[in-house]
């Protein structure tokens, strides 16, 4: 059992407050991510969690638990870094015996030639145990890092951004080893990110920061499918979440920029739940459908061939829409376009407060 | 404008090379990305061009003229380090004007040049402007502005929008390539990323280890890669690579991911063509995209059984990691049509879009 739960926590660097009364639970064998901007306190919750940093305010329970009172060594979890922190003049082998090797471990000789090759197989590096570690790639270093988190056989792992200094293609490599690596041992993992595709790829619930304060908890579907408001719509997905103003008026979505005008359907005012007036409305670039007959009016402003799917800039009076399309879908550069909104998938956020509409 | 040749260019440090008889021709008005990991060489390559490094041996021809003797500031090329540092306490016309200010030119001269090239830029409207109240695509314009004021016969950008946040280099992509259409200036501009690669060259050029390893349009390299190294360089989420071995019968040719009791079917011909262009007894790898791949739930004719092992969301589809005969392959997938890992699936290879390669070289014997 690994069950951490977090309560009222708060957390101040002199004026500055990192974390604001903080309320979490993450689950035995979760694989949760706190997901959020530079600033956002993700950090500074993760150091509270290994007992690193102190509190100012709230509690900390693991398996129910207060531990409030623990040092780092007592709380039973490991940490893995952004920065590899390996001792460069040991091979990888004494690199993983280390933490195995203090001295209120008393693990036998035996015991501990068991735990190194158990984790060199599972992560793949036994083949590198003579090996010191300046002689390493950036990828064998995190996963000798990693390495020398499991060793120790933890109920908790805590990561901080442990891929972002890895390059593009072995970032996604990792991601999928380091979820399955999570099943396969059966620990909690918290897991800390700027990286929205991280979140999406590996967390089982995503946890948004923001300013110190939890805007959304929930599965990457729901983050990405019903975002609390603005700021989680535009920070999760890529391409960014299109975002443009209009009214609502009369059963129609109006807007007064580019002068369209969209019927609604009867189950979308529904879920408008009567609204009257100004509004953002968000919708994603897959939402969009192109079309050469039905639809509104627009110039293709940017074509941009991703391989995969090709993204389409729509320029309107004041604003432009990205949409995704097949890649075979062959479209002419400055030509006039029609497009459609799948009105199932518009998101309503109050303009004000950036809001979504449907969940308050 | 002009066009840019190199020759076999070649360029040591000390032992090492960093560039290796490289050969490549920018067009005229033409977005070329030299793409590649850290220490490719690409932005030595770069900096040759710009005159901001000696070359070993080769020639750099710069509208059929050799250059690379001459000094940097003789070469006339512009090369913008940052779309979006402009000076701030300058307006928008000064900061345009700014590198003619050290040429002695006239105070009439200037101001014609900077209208000039603010109207290829369509911001004459913003010239009193301060940086600070412009857009990121305004911004992005001016920095350009600064660099064309010169009258310069190529524009050079190193990583220009690599420490922009994502969302901000995703409007700058777009504007960059929006602007690129509308004045068509001949750019070399060199990146690691695939992404600002693929959304915004002409032609893509991929380096290696100071070797090109392919040059093609985005559409190109990316389903027609040449070899194993392009191949999981472009595309994200990238190709996967398996171990395989070809067998034929009277009407197909078999394909065997590690154990003999699975076979994928492809034609006949298929066989023919890589028997002809592999390496004997050489061994093989096959490439799939991973939207290449049909997936369903049920069991079907002439799909092999696979399991699901870890599903990654991505929000418009899911990327699923499936185990096929001891190897991992990993599948596109419409959101939240698999269930949950342990999973049976059943998968099928689209083979116009199936890659083998020569494992040993990496080479691709598609073509």
């Amino acid at each position: 059992m690994a069950h951490i739960k977090l309560e009222d926590l708060t957390k101040r660097f002199g004026r500055v407050t990192a974390i604001k009364r903080l309320n979490l639970e993450i689950h035995d064998k979760e694989f949760f991510v706190l997901l959020g901007p530079t600033g956002a306190g993700k950090t500074t919750t993760l150091r509270c969690i290994s007992g690193l940093e102190k509190p100012n305010d709230g509690s900390i329970y693991i398996d129910k638990q207060n531990v409030d009172g623990l040092g780092p060594a007592e709380r039973d979890v490991a940490l893995v870094f952004q920065y590899y922190s390996l001792y460069p003049h040991y091979t990888v082998k004494q690199n993983l015996e280390f933490p195995l090797k203090s001295k209120i471990r008393n693990f036998t000789t035996q015991e501990i030639n068991q735990r190194v090759t158990k984790a060199a197989k599972t992560l793949q590096i036994d083949h590198l145990l003579n090996r010191k570690t300046d002689k390493l790639s950036g990828g064998e270093m995190q996963r000798v890092a990693i390495g020398r988190a499991i060793v120790r056989d933890p109920k908790i792992f805590l990561m901080d951004e442990p891929l972002s200094n890895l390059d593009a293609k072995l970032r996604e490599i990792l991601r999928s080893e380091l979820k399955g690596l999570q099943m396969n041992l059966g620990a909690t993992f918290l897991y800390v990110t700027h990286d929205q595709v991280e979140a999406m790829t590996m967390g089982e619930r995503i946890g948004v920061l923001r300013k110190g304060k939890l805007l959304q908890i929930g599965t990457p579907y729901e983050v990405y499918n019903n975002p609390v408001n603005r700021f989680v719509a535009e920070f999760i997905g890529t391409p960014t979440m299109n975002l443009f103003s209009s009214i609502i008026h009369d059963s129609r979505l109006i807007v007064t920029r580019d002068k369209f005008e969209i019927k609604l359907t009867q189950k979308t005012l529904n879920r408008l739940k009567g609204f009257d007036g100004e509004i953002d409305i968000g919708i994603r670039s897959e939402d969009i459908t192109l079309s050469s007959e039905n639809g509104i009016e627009a110039r293709i402003y940017g074509i941009e061939n991703m391989g995969m799917a090709k993204i389409i800039t729509l320029k309107l009076a004041g604003f432009i829409l990205k949409a995704t399309v097949d890649a075979d879908i062959s479209v002419q550069l400055d030509t006039i376009i029609r497009f459609q909104l799948n009105q199932d998938k518009l998101h309503f956020f109050n303009k004000a407060t950036g809001e979504n509409l449907q969940l308050f | 404008m002009a066009d840019i040749k190199l020759i076999d260019i070649e360029k040591y440090f000390g032992k090492n090379y960093v560039i290796r008889k490289l050969n490549l021709e920018i067009k005229d008005g033409e977005f070329l990305v030299l793409l590649g990991p850290s220490g490719c060489g690409k932005t030595t390559t770069l900096r040759s061009i710009a005159g901001l490094e000696e070359i070993d041996s080769g020639e750099i021809l710069i509208d059929g003229k050799p250059v690379h003797k001459l000094k940097a500031s003789d070469r006339d090329i512009a090369f913008v380090f940052q779309l979006y540092a402009l000076y701030p306490h300058l307006n928008v016309f000064e900061n345009i004007a700014f590198p003619l200010k050290a040429t002695k030119k006239s105070t009439q001269t200037i101001e014609q040049r900077v209208r000039e090239v603010a109207k290829v830029l369509q911001i004459e409207s913003i010239l009193n402007r301060s940086p600070s109240e412009l857009s990121s695509g305004d911004m992005q314009r001016v920095a350009v502005g600064r660099a064309m004021v010169r009258r310069p016969k190529a524009i050079l950008m190193d990583e220009p929008i690599g420490s922009l946040d994502a969302k901000l280099r995703e409007e700058m992509r777009t504007e960059l390539k929006r602007l690129h259409i509308e004045i068509n200036a001949t750019t070399l501009y060199v990146t690691h990323d695939q992404v600002e690669a693929m959304s915004m060259a002409d032609k893509i050029a991929i380096m290696e280890d100071g070797i090109l390893q392919q040059v093609g349009s985005p559409a190109e390299v990316y389903d027609h890669p040449s070899n194993l190294f392009v191949a999981q360089f472009i595309g994200s989420p990238i190709m996967n690579i398996l171990d395989c071995t070809l067998d034929a019968d009277e009407s197909h040719t078999l394909c065997f991911l590690g154990e003999k009791e699975f076979s994928m079917r492809f034609s006949k011909s298929l066989y023919k063509h890589i028997e002809s262009k592999a390496v004997p007894n050489g061994k093989l790898a096959l490439g799939v995209r991973p939207e290449a791949v049909r997936l369903t739930r049920q069991a079907r004719e002439n799909y092999i059984k696979s399991e699901v092992h870890v599903i990654e969301p991505l929000g418009p589809y899911d990327i699923v990691d499936l185990k096929v005969s001891g190897q991992h392959m990993r599948v596109k997938a419409a959101s939240n049509y698999i269930q949950k890992p342990g999973d049976a699936v059943w998968i099928q290879l689209d083979e116009k879009r199936t890659h083998f390669f020569d494992k040993e070289s990496g080479r691709s014997l598609n073509f």
